[in-house]
């Protein structure tokens, strides 16, 4: 199987230790990477990153904006928003960035569904 | 003294009705059990006397979250427990992804992106419903007595607000919390004007 490499972005560490268990116990030999902020998340630019999960409210640079910077950084990886702020504005932005939306709370599933966008054959 | 229609009220109720309806969805979700509602309060208070109104039972001790929002809506929303059932609820949140010694720990942490996620749902679905756009911060936890919190939450004593309040349950586990959104009058009339779009639409 192909090892991947997943950013997880989200100034909570609660969410960010939900989404983890659940890739770790998909996929113990991806790689993840965690970020509390868009900030701390751009010092992991230059690595190679395949699927990214996004938070949209959080302290400094929202995770839209993030997102914007990274789809124009990493043109091929997937990209995909997980947030509480399910407004239909929010989700349209998405929609117009090209990257994918999933509503909070997180679940086994979503985080499923959000690692077959790179791994398709294997979840 | 600030004054609607019984259909602006109406569509008020309905509003928060259809809002906290998305806010249990989620909270169901997080759990996993049927989560029961109260019938919707509305009411126009100085924040006072709206304070009083923040407590469970008495002077109990409550825990909980808050955050602020604006854009089609000025105010605070709050989400609130029985401080000795916020473990209970982070326990069932976080099931075994957390050693039961790290859970007091995360206590914080866990409730206030648990009031994220649900504080989130009903703003997200005001800002759908008034096809507008709301902008929430980001969460604070909160503890104490209601006049503890609302001391906490504003120095504004005598300012009229526009009080909803929610009850929701979760039967398994006898929690019985609330939701409230406490919004500036000055920013209501903006906000009465987009219902009456909307009523008017209908």
């Amino acid at each position: 199987m192909d090892e991947k490499t997943v950013l997880i972005v989200d100034d909570s560490r609660v969410s960010r230790m939900l989404i983890k268990s659940v890739v770790v116990d998909r996929h113990p030999g991806w790689r993840i990477l965690e970020s509390g902020s868009g900030d701390e998340a751009l010092t992991h630019t230059g690595e190679q990153i395949d699927l990214m999960i996004i938070d949209f409210n959080m302290p400094g640079m929202n995770g839209m904006t993030l997102a914007e910077k990274m789809k124009a950084l990493y043109p091929t990886a997937h990209i995909s928003m997980l947030t509480a702020n399910v407004q239909d504005s929010i989700q349209k932005r998405a929609d117009s960035l090209g990257i994918g939306f999933e509503k909070k709370p997180i679940t086994e599933e979503k985080i499923a569904n959000i690692m077959a966008q790179v791994q398709p054959s294997h979840v | 003294m600030f004054e609607i229609t019984d259909i602006q009220r109406d569509y008020i109720t309905e509003i928060l009705n259809i809002s906290m309806g998305s806010a249990a969805a989620v909270l169901s979700e997080m759990v996993g059990e049927e989560v029961g509602l109260s019938v919707p309060e509305v009411a126009f208070l100085p924040r006072r006397v709206a304070a009083d109104k923040f407590d469970l039972n008495n002077s109990a001790k409550m825990s909980g979250v808050t955050q602020s929002v604006s854009g089609a809506i000025n105010g605070d929303a709050l989400l609130m427990f029985p401080e000795e059932k916020t473990l209970t609820i982070v326990r069932i949140l976080l099931g075994d992804t957390v050693p039961v010694e790290s859970l007091t720990e995360m206590e914080q942490e866990a409730m206030c992106e648990i009031g994220n996620i649900i504080l989130n749902a009903i703003v997200s679905s005001v800002a759908n419903l008034l096809q507008k756009e709301i902008v929430s911060s980001l969460p604070r936890f909160i503890s104490g007595t209601g006049s503890e919190i609302y001391a906490i939450n504003t120095g504004c004593e005598d300012d009229l607000v526009m009080f909803l309040k929610v009850g929701f349950g979760l039967e398994s586990q006898s929690i019985n919390g609330h939701v409230t959104l406490m919004l500036n009058v000055p920013s209501l009339h903006e906000f009465i004007a987009h219902l009456d779009e909307q009523i008017n639409a209908l």
